[in-house]
């Protein structure tokens, strides 16, 4: 080293290379360079993944190099995108996601970059450093050195990056010692080549390491195994593989305990999704063997069935217990049987059926063309796909969409993904869910050692086996007050094991004392209390938002930190623009956040000195991060929603308790974060309304005022009107979402607005309001479970306001109520649809004790009376009671005083006797289909579920003409909208009329094109029926067959199934 | 320093003890408290251990089987981060539902929306006979009650049923409307009160009874304790 501050390497540091491979490294080129390497060279360098380049040349050579079309599955354009090269402000452009931008600082012509415009282009260029915060800034600068001025104030504003100069400029170090002394600078590199021969090493250098084909392990129909090159597969642009890892033949390749280096064991314990090589070598302990059957019998499943057979699995797990392993461990296996696997990488973004779809269906291709199963039955081996906890947090819901998605496009595929210990309650209201083992720090002794032994087969090649005793004290120590205390088994053992951690004091101490004497600087302390704060919430931090060092940058600092100190666990990872920083375990954050907010001078020096408890210090944290103008920005949206949706939501019944005690601070700190967050997003004010919703609601939980209470709903429906109108963007809260809160917001509001005493006309306009979102609900899905609900509490509002309507509005609710919790997803929703019917209850008794008890009744309103009063005989307590837990002789009491003349054609009565006839009557499907049509006729349309059993029980009453017409325009329905429905098990079998008996029918196989096979069954007057040959023991039928079987019906029709299906 | 369960306790008006028990309702608190009052003053022992408390779920809607899994699951939550510097929980939180249709199926979904809650470890349903928990499993707890209330399998059991036959009788005779219908089955009887019945009881209740009508009360505070993990031994409610 000549000069103190400037590092002379003799050749290209080796971790350049790397950072090409992170997209962490961007080159400003200067014109001299250009001079000596030559056009070929430069366009070859630059062809290089850098994150962007710089260019103060505007040389029509060289940008015709660039411009050259490349092969889009060359090694570079996979790993950069295609080259743009960019001449005006970057913000009028709209980059791919994945894509090398070359700024041409003074434009594209020459003689063009003086004047205001194009200062400005240069000014917003240059901002992109600032934007994207590379980790290193290479300066290609040839023969001629000579700083770039701007960069000199972008770092006097706060710009830190390592920095870089190539040049062969004759005793330049005293040059550039001084321009780092002038800036403050701490270190500076500084490589003296030749710019061609620096350009051809580079490259050389770069791309013969990485020609690595991408090959993927897929199976054929009868489970034979081949290798399927995929390597130009992937849009270079928007690359699937940019936020997924795909599991190839590499991956796959089994090890042995003993092939394990000692750091790769070590590295399982600290981060287990850095390697795949301790899954070869079988090292995850098999803590839940059931579970990856359950996912083989699904994709075995899918083997032989459609997409609508496409299954979501989750694994509900707490923090730190092991998930991450767990899926991967899922995945692994999975992959190695030919079931291509893709799982999600750690950055944040919003996940598209669509966009898997098509990569599956390029696959699926390139599987063709390549002959795979050619000689086989058509097949299409169904994928899995992998999400870590952060992905679907708060966004359950969107999950459906991305599966129907999936199911749209034929293709099959299973998802897994993690979920927290406290189950959404979408994830309890949906059926397609399935659960895989909750995952917990509660070990048994008898596991603990057999786990104990397990791995000790890894660590004896390492000298690092732990005996028997040991595992025995380890067990006692770290359990102890597992009811009371911390749970952190699996988090304790990776340390333990390591021999970092001696258990003579508890964890969160040990942490906390690893990070008070390996962290001095107060930049990096907080940078660390940050991400340790994100973790806690499961949200990586941009490092984009990582405090500002005035000598190195901070991410710079981090990175040094991370071995040291290793116990926080501290990792780093990119998507293609943007670098993170997280905690492996969230618990660890937790651990130092608690431990800190004891520290109180440590606490002060954070500014955290007014914290309350940890749990409000860690909301503080929080507080700052979310306040910061960066959280403004579009590129990260989704992180500055998650407060919302998540992080500050107050909603204890669903998972959102913590920050309840101070609501008040947590709606304010929403309110301060950036403005055009809270002006454009329609999920941040959605989410927002729903909060303060919450609060208003519970008044046990949040004893408030009435004018508090006012102030909160009338503030949550003008934002939810606000979001409605902002156009949504992915992974946006739906129309319905937003239609079905502000209905209730409104309710609300009417509900608070009557007890505090305001006008009728006050009323009257918010319950018009309430009525006119719900009314816009449910035509968008009129089956939808919450959709139902706002729609009863709408009903009731006018039974109760106008006594004419009251009894029909209220056995409405009843009809509603009791027809919903006929599903099995309305499990969950029971206690809310139980209280809607304990209100109609209420109004239809109010009205009875008017009527007194006068003998036969004289108008609807007393009939409807008379038969409700005649269900509840003798019954004391309605809390959640559903239809078929009144008694029978109730019910047919009921029935019996509907079928009234007088309510022969009141559709909410004629709605109650169908339900009640399909308890009672299971079978009689002349009845019931009767009931259906006598209430189509009199409300003039039903709903998809209604025209859905409508459907089936025309073909149970043989008039299959009409049925195969409403199926038609069903189907039509399903492709175009989104609807919940589902087919009663009554309903789910042709049956002998009368009868709960299967009917066997005749059937002759007709088409067996297209990997399609329909059949012309006779008892449906020779309707053609699909079918899979498969299921009748055969692998092709050819046409004319004769086949006998059962009909099945789902949501598209009738399906033929073989004798002995069930 | 305003901790976190603490500062939660006071917002929704909750005493809160170290080791609490959720209730349905503010009946089922008074008449626990009742029982507690007349055994001070009988026997001059406090049968509520000083680090227990009782808590009703929620006042009107609020309460009833689906407040004592609302609360709980909020009350578990902040639990949960609320921990001594040594990390351990500084409280811990039960819920009791009565054995009837509703309360049933409430424990039924107690752990759908936390799978960690453990059926007769976090939750219970009331039975005649509250099995003995001594440190054994959920499902060895469990197993002990369908056991032990053999005799009443199909029998609805309410916190108002544990009170003496004799003093539901004279309330019977008091208040004929009160009571919608009675169930017996091995020897004991249920009762379905009304809504109004139910406060008009609760009230006669603190007016007439006598320690000796109230043990049946006092024994499910001594199975409570058992299942939070507080003694109980001391406490003699024999007739």
């Amino acid at each position: 080293m000549g000069n103190r501050g400037v590092l002379v390497q003799s050749e290209t540091p080796e971790f350049l290379f790397t950072e090409l491979d992170t997209r962490d490294v961007v080159a400003w080129l200067l014109p001299s360079f250009v001079e000596s390497a030559g056009v070929e060279a430069t366009a070859n360098l630059l062809g290089l993944p850098w994150g962007f380049v710089l260019s103060e040349t505007s040389d029509q050579a060289l940008l015709d190099a660039l411009e050259t079309p490349e092969p889009v599955d060359g090694p570079l354009v996979r790993r950069r995108g295609i080259i743009h090269v960019v001449d005006t402000t970057p913000s009028d452009v709209t980059l791919p996601p994945r894509s090398l931008p070359v700024f041409l600082l003074k434009g594209r012509i020459p003689g063009r970059s003086t004047g205001l415009a194009a200062r400005t282009r240069r000014f917003n260029m240059l901002e992109e450093l600032n934007r994207r915060s590379p980790k290193h800034l290479v300066i290609l600068a040839g023969q001629n050195l000579a700083f770039p001025k701007e960069l000199e104030e972008l770092w006097a504003d706060g710009f830190r990056s390592l920095i870089t100069v190539v040049t062969d400029t004759p005793n330049v170090e005293s040059v550039i010692e001084d321009w780092r002394e002038r800036i403050g600078a701490q270190i500076i590199g500084l490589v003296p080549a030749h710019a061609y021969s620096f350009s051809d090493e580079f490259v050389r250098r770069y791309t013969e390491a990485r020609g690595d084909r991408l090959i993927l392990r897929l199976r054929d129909v009868e489970g034979n195994m081949h290798r399927l090159d995929i390597t130009g597969v992937d849009d270079p642009e928007h690359p699937v593989l940019g936020r997924y890892e795909l599991l190839t033949e590499n991956h796959l390749l089994p090890l042995l305990p003993e092939d394990l280096k000692a750091e790769e064991v070590e590295g399982f314990f600290t981060d287990s999704s850095a390697s795949w090589r301790p899954f070869a070598a079988g090292m995850p302990w098999q803590r839940e063997p059931n579970a990856i059957e359950s996912v083989k019998r699904a994709l075995k499943k899918l083997d032989r069935e459609g997409a609508e057979e496409n299954q979501v699995f989750f694994v509900s797990a707490e923090s730190g217990a092991g998930a991450t392993t767990f899926i991967r461990d899922l995945a692994w296996t999975v992959a190695t049987e030919g079931y291509p696997t893709l799982l999600s990488t750690s950055a944040p973004f919003v996940a598209s059926g669509l966009e898997l779809a098509s990569y599956m269906s390029r696959c699926l291709d390139a599987a063709t063309r390549a002959g795979i199963g050619s000689d086989l039955r058509l097949y299409e081996a169904p994928w899995l796909f992998v999400f870590d906890r952060p992905h679907w947090e708060g966004r359950e819901d969107d999950l459906i969409t991305f599966t129907r998605q999936l199911e749209k496009s034929g293709r099959r595929a299973c998802v897994i993904f993690v979920t927290g210990p406290y189950l959404p309650l979408a994830l309890r209201t949906n059926r397609r869910f399935q659960e895989l083992p909750t995952l917990t720090h509660q070990v048994l002794f008898s596991d603990a050692l057999e786990l104990g032994r397990h791995l000790n087969r890894y660590l004896r090649y390492h000298g690092a086996t732990r005996t028997e005793a040991d595992w025995r004290t380890f067990f006692e120590q770290s359990t102890i007050g597992n009811d009371k205390g911390i749970a952190a088994f699996w988090i304790v053992i990776s340390f333990w094991l390591q021999r970092q951690f001696d258990m003579r004091e508890t964890i969160q101490h040990w942490l906390y004392r690893q990070f008070r004497e390996k962290v001095a600087d107060p930049i990096l302390k907080e940078a660390i209390i940050s991400i340790a704060a994100m973790s806690t919430e499961h949200h990586p931090m941009p490092q984009t938002m990582l405090p500002v060092s005035e000598d190195w940058p901070t991410a710079n600092k981090l990175e040094d930190l991370q071995k040291e100190l290793g116990a926080l666990g501290i990792v780093q990872f990119t998507d293609d623009t943007r670098r993170y920083w997280a905690l492996i375990h969230d618990l660890l954050g937790r651990f130092l956040l608690n431990e800190l907010f004891y520290d109180h001078p440590a606490r002060e020096n954070s500014g955290l000195g007014n914290a309350q408890n940890p749990e409000h210090m860690r909301f503080l944290v929080l507080k700052r991060i979310a306040s910061m103008p960066a959280l403004g920005l579009d590129d990260l949206r989704e992180v500055a929603n998650s407060f919302a949706t998540s992080t500050f939501k107050i909603d204890p019944d669903h998972g959102h308790a913590l920050f309840s005690p101070f609501w008040r601070e947590v709606l304010a700190a929403l309110d301060e974060m950036p403005r055009s967050l809270r002006s454009t997003s329609r999920t941040f004010l959605h989410h927002s309304a729903i909060s303060r919703r919450r609060i208003a609601r519970d008044s046990d939980a949040f004893p408030i005022s009435d004018n508090d209470r006012v102030e909160l709903l009338e503030r949550a429906t003008k934002d939810i009107e606000i979001a409605m109108h902002i156009a949504p963007k992915d992974g946006d809260d739906s129309d319905l979402n937003l239609l079905n809160s502000l209905a209730l917001a409104y309710h609300d509001y009417a509900e608070v607005e009557e007890r505090r005493g305001a006008s009728r006309e006050c009323i009257e306009e918010l319950l018009k309001n309430a009525n006119r979102a719900t009314y816009s609900a449910y035509r968008l899905a009129p089956d939808n479970s919450f959709v139902i609900e706002t729609f009863a509490r709408d009903l009731l509002g006018t039974a109760r306001s106008d006594p004419d309507l009251a009894a029909g509005d209220a056995i409405e609710v009843l009809g509603i109520v009791y027809s919903s919790m006929q599903r099995d997803i309305a499990e969950v929703r029971r206690p809310a649809l139980g209280r809607l019917a304990d209100a109609a209850f209420e109004i239809l008794f109010e009205m009875a004790d008017h009527f007194g008890d006068a003998g036969e009744p004289r108008t609807e309103s007393e009939a409807i009376v008379a038969a409700l009063r005649a269900l509840c005989e003798g019954v004391a307590r309605f809390e959640g009671m559903v239809l078929s837990d009144y008694p029978k002789e109730n019910r047919l009491s009921a029935a019996e005083r509907l079928a009234n003349p007088l309510l022969r054609v009141n559709a909410q009565a004629v709605r109650l006797r169908y339900l009640l006839a399909c308890l009672d009557r299971p079978y009689d499907f002349s009845q019931q289909l009767e009931f259906l049509e006598t209430l189509e006729g009199s409300m003039g349309g039903l709903t998809p579920q209604a025209r859905l059993e409508v459907a089936i029980l025309l073909h149970q009453c043989d008039r299959h003409y009409e049925a195969e017409r409403i199926f038609r325009n069903l189907r039509q329905l399903w492709r175009n909208e989104e609807h919940y429905v589902e087919v009663p098990e009554r309903l789910r079998w042709l049956r002998v009329r009368d009868t709960a008996d299967r009917r066997q029918v005749h059937a002759r196989v007709s088409i067996t094109n297209d990997g399609r096979y329909l059949a012309n069954v006779s008892h449906l007057q020779n309707r053609q029926v699909p079918f899979r040959p498969w299921e009748f023991g055969q692998e092709r039928l050819n046409p004319g067959t004769r086949l006998n079987g059962l009909i099945s019906f789902g949501h598209n029709g009738p399906f033929l199934r073989p004798l002995t299906a069930r | 320093m305003n901790r976190l369960v603490e500062v939660w306790a006071r917002q929704i008006g909750w005493p809160i003890r170290q080791r609490n028990v959720i209730l349905e309702g503010m009946i089922d608190v008074r008449l626990l408290r009742y029982a507690r009052q007349l055994y001070l003053a009988d026997r001059g022992v406090d049968i509520f251990d000083r680090s227990f408390a009782i808590l009703a779920a929620g006042r009107g809607n609020e309460g009833g089987v689906d407040g004592v899994n609302r609360r709980l699951s909020a009350a578990r939550q902040l639990a949960e981060v609320d921990l001594t510097r040594d990390g351990a929980k500084r409280f811990s939180f039960i819920g009791l539902f009565d054995n009837d249709e509703a309360g049933r199926r409430a424990f039924m979904q107690a752990n759908r929306f936390d799978r960690r809650v453990i059926p007769y470890h976090d939750v219970f349903l009331l039975h005649p006979v509250m099995p003995p928990a001594g440190g054994a499993s959920g499902s060895e707890i469990e197993a002990r009650a369908a056991s032990l209330n053999l005799r009443f399998s199909r029998l609805n059991w309410e916190i108002e049923d544990l009170v003496s036959e004799d003093l539901l009788l004279s309330f019977e005779s008091a208040y004929p409307d009160a009571i919608v219908k009675k169930t017996r089955q091995g020897g004991l009887t249920h009762r379905d009160f009304t809504r109004q019945g139910k406060g008009q009881f609760v009230g006669y209740v603190g007016r007439n009874a006598t320690l000796a009508d109230m043990l049946g009360v006092v024994r499910l505070v001594c199975s409570l304790h058992d299942y939070v993990g507080l003694e109980h031994e001391h406490i003699s409610a024999a007739d």
